[in-house]
């Protein structure tokens, strides 16, 4: 699986996402590491019977070109909330900005 | 009604911003102090975390790995709630691994995390926490009313009239010339100092391992048990003459040692402890002959106790019901 955005960058993303209210990019960088997770747990299975091996091959496929696709979402979607793509650092203007404190 | 009991919950963020966001969200919780820090390593932990009912942690991929902190933290103060939340993938993994090998992780969230989940979930837990607590202060409570040592068998089947013998020995306590005192303060002062001085001398007989079984007005009534319980008497009612208590208020000290019946007294609806028997009699006997600051014994605890200390017979012959002739008794010089 060719990466984008390496593991650790995806944690960076959704550490400066603490809560749902302001987290467009943590999901979709939850969800890719979902798919990295499906990926390696199906890449492990046994092939007993050719239906095993279509069956892995075509999570797989599948797995790899959605992860295609959300990185790429991913990309865009950083990118029109101008977030910081050397650091990946969130923009103090999408900051809650949090009352009495 | 109970004032529901102010739980402390630490928070540990190294993010500014995300600290101040879940300073801001969870300070809707109800009856909790917050506290929160962006690291634990400059700090010292067992006072960090003494008071602490709930440590929610923040952890960030860039963090250095929490692992020692979070088994120290349930070595140093089991009982706290540990929350972490964390960004799923390996740093969850990391996490989850930790909790397999060592539990030390009460609950792990994923983040992004859906604050009212989390609000909810420390709420319910927070409330478990104070019903936990306030069971604990009930339990301590009343294990101030128990008896100590074999006697708490007795408690096994409270029935009122139920009762065993036991040997023991028995003390009084009286404050001498209490009434000149009640005349002399008022009704209020004489009641704070009568607690004032009760008080110092339960904790005395708690230090020789006695019980105190009741007060009797401007007394004590205690029972030691064991082998060393006349010695433990005798030290203890020497150490009650010593105290400041007793040189502001002096006290007279009866002690006897032997057979005493001890059992449940009351209806189903209240009972107490009590202890009954010649010997009970005898101690309380003593110690209305005894003047304040002197301490007044049988020669059989003197002998049992094999304690050095200067002490001349009792002229007088003590006669009490229940025993055939007169008991030889000694004053003991403290």
């Amino acid at each position: 699986m060719k990466n984008q955005f390496s593991d650790a960058q995806l944690s960076h993303i959704i550490d400066q996402s603490l809560i749902y209210q302001c987290a467009c990019p943590a999901q979709v960088a939850k969800h890719l590491i979902g798919l990295r997770e499906l990926y390696e747990y199906q890449q492990n299975c046994i092939n007993q019977t050719a239906t095993d091996k279509a069956v892995h091959q075509r999570i797989a496929a599948d797995t790899l070109r959605a992860h295609g696709a959300l990185e790429e979402c991913l990309y865009e979607v950083l990118f029109l909330e101008e977030w910081d793509m050397a650091t990946l650092t969130m923009p103090a203007s999408l900051q809650k900005t949090p009352r009495n404190f | 009604m109970d004032a529901a009991p102010n739980l402390e919950v630490l928070i540990f963020d190294s993010s500014a911003y995300t600290r101040s966001l879940l300073l801001e969200r969870l300070a809707r919780l109800a009856n909790c102090a917050l506290h929160a820090h962006a690291t634990w390593t400059d700090k010292p932990l067992e006072k960090l975390l003494a008071n602490t009912s709930v440590l929610l942690l923040n952890h960030h991929a860039t963090d250095a790995p929490p692992f020692d902190f979070l088994r120290q933290i349930k070595r140093t103060v089991p009982h706290c709630l540990v929350v972490v939340v964390s960004s799923p993938g390996a740093p969850r993994r990391a996490l989850q691994a930790l909790h397999t090998e060592q539990p030390c992780i009460d609950m792990l969230f994923d983040k992004p995390i859906d604050l009212e989940r989390l609000s909810e979930f420390l709420t319910e837990r927070m409330a478990s926490l104070r019903q936990q607590h306030k069971l604990n202060s009930e339990h301590l409570n009343l294990l101030r009313f128990l008896p100590t040592g074999a006697l708490r068998r007795i408690f096994a089947q409270p029935t009122p009239g139920s009762a065993e013998l036991f040997d023991m020995t028995v003390m009084f306590t009286d404050i001498r010339d209490s009434t000149q005192l009640i005349v002399r303060e008022s009704a209020r002062a004489y009641f704070a100092n009568l607690n004032r001085v009760l008080a110092s001398q339960a904790e005395l007989i708690r230090r020789y391992d006695g019980m105190v079984v009741k007060t009797t007005g401007d007394g004590l009534l205690a029972v030691f048990e064991g082998a060393a319980r006349c010695h433990l008497a005798l030290k203890c009612a020497s150490a009650i003459q010593h105290s400041a208590e007793a040189k502001s208020t002096p006290v007279g000290i009866g002690i006897s040692d032997g057979l005493v019946l001890t059992g449940i007294l009351g209806t189903a609806q209240h009972f107490h402890f009590d202890v009954i028997g010649a010997h009970v009699h005898l101690a309380a006997r003593l110690c209305s002959k005894a003047a304040a600051g002197e301490i007044l014994a049988t020669q059989d605890v003197a002998s049992k106790a094999r304690f050095e200390f200067a002490s001349q017979p009792l002229q007088d012959a003590i006669e009490v019901r229940g025993f055939n002739q007169t008991v030889p008794c000694i004053h003991i010089k403290v």
